[in-house]
């Protein structure tokens, strides 16, 4: 795999995004296998900075160095995770497209995370029964909208941040 | 190093726009995520409120009654009647008039009884239609 070089960033972005999946692998939420979404506010943000090519380098990136690291890369949580981004990525990249002039990263975190929990409970229909999946599967949606707002909201002040150092940047010139 | 002036010069990138306070947008996608999840939430749990059904049959008819709806039921057997009770989402044989009683002995079950000398068979099963909002409580031929 040759790593794209037309964006220094891109490393930053993709490593940023693996050790933040990590990180919320580490922290324990009441309900097992549940996760704040945290690794998914680089790609999120990314979306403005980036091509399709590059998120989806970042999103192979977070997959494969969190996982090797959790030492579940040859498990079934690796497949649960690529249905999960690969819906995620299908649906939030159009949309930020379709709607980054009338919409704030809150829509597109919110939508991106319900799909990305669709496409875990896809994925993971696939090893476990459906109907046992129904109730866990209504509360990931309930915690993926609470997680996809607030990761929103964070994408929201990270990027006025990106914005004002661009803007400072670009007049200092 | 972190440069993030270097972000927006890329070649052909163009200048990204995007909103980074909370718009109309926002809150109109918001209610209808929420509202959607509510509409799943509740058809999740409306349909499966009335999920399982118990099924009784004599030989000559089958009789279907709802499992959340605790009564008492008479069924007419071979050898005479056979009394079944629905109570707590299970049901039991209270009465019958074979000579073991196996049945009576059973207990409360969720699954299946049969009483082979009165020719009495219950089993549960799961409810073929859904979303019907009448009880159902009626002889199938």
């Amino acid at each position: 795999m040759k790593l794209p070089n037309n964006n220094k960033n891109l490393p930053f972005f993709a490593a940023l995004s693996a050790f933040l999946s990590l990180v919320e692998s580490l922290i324990i939420l009441p309900v097992p296998f549940f996760k704040l979404g945290i690794a998914n506010i680089p790609i999120t943000i990314g979306f403005a900075f980036f091509n399709i090519k590059e998120i989806i380098y970042i999103t192979v990136f977070k997959i494969i160095i969190s996982h090797l690291l959790r030492g579940t890369l040859f498990g079934y949580p690796v497949i649960v995770a690529i249905c999960g981004n690969i819906i995620f990525l299908a649906i939030a990249i159009p949309l930020f497209h379709l709607l980054r002039k009338h919409a704030s990263f809150i829509s597109i975190s919110l939508i991106g995370a319900v799909a990305h929990t669709l496409g875990q409970i896809a994925g993971a229909a696939i090893f476990i029964p459906v109907k046992s999946l129904i109730y866990p599967a209504l509360l990931a949606l309930i915690i993926g909208f609470i997680t996809g707002i607030i990761n929103g909201v964070i994408c929201n002040k990270i990027y006025y941040i990106f914005e004002r150092g661009i803007k400072y940047e670009s007049s200092s010139l | 190093m972190f440069m993030p002036g270097v972000i927006n010069r890329r070649p052909g990138h163009g200048e990204i726009n995007i909103k980074t306070k909370l718009t109309l947008t926002d809150l109109i996608i918001v209610i209808f995520i929420l509202s959607l999840i509510s509409i799943i939430f509740a058809k999740t749990l409306i349909g499966n409120k009335n999920e399982k059904e118990l099924v009784i049959e004599n030989g000559h008819d089958t009789f279907i009654y709802p499992l959340d709806i605790d009564r008492t039921i008479s069924i007419d057997g071979l050898a005479g009647k056979t009394i079944i009770r629905i109570r707590d989402n299970k049901f039991s044989f209270i009465s019958s008039p074979c000579h073991n009683k196996h049945c009576i002995a059973m207990g409360e079950s969720r699954n299946s009884i049969a009483c082979l000398p009165n020719n009495v068979v219950a089993y549960v099963r799961e409810k073929k239609k859904k979303g019907m909002e009448f009880i159902i409580d009626e002889v199938t031929e």
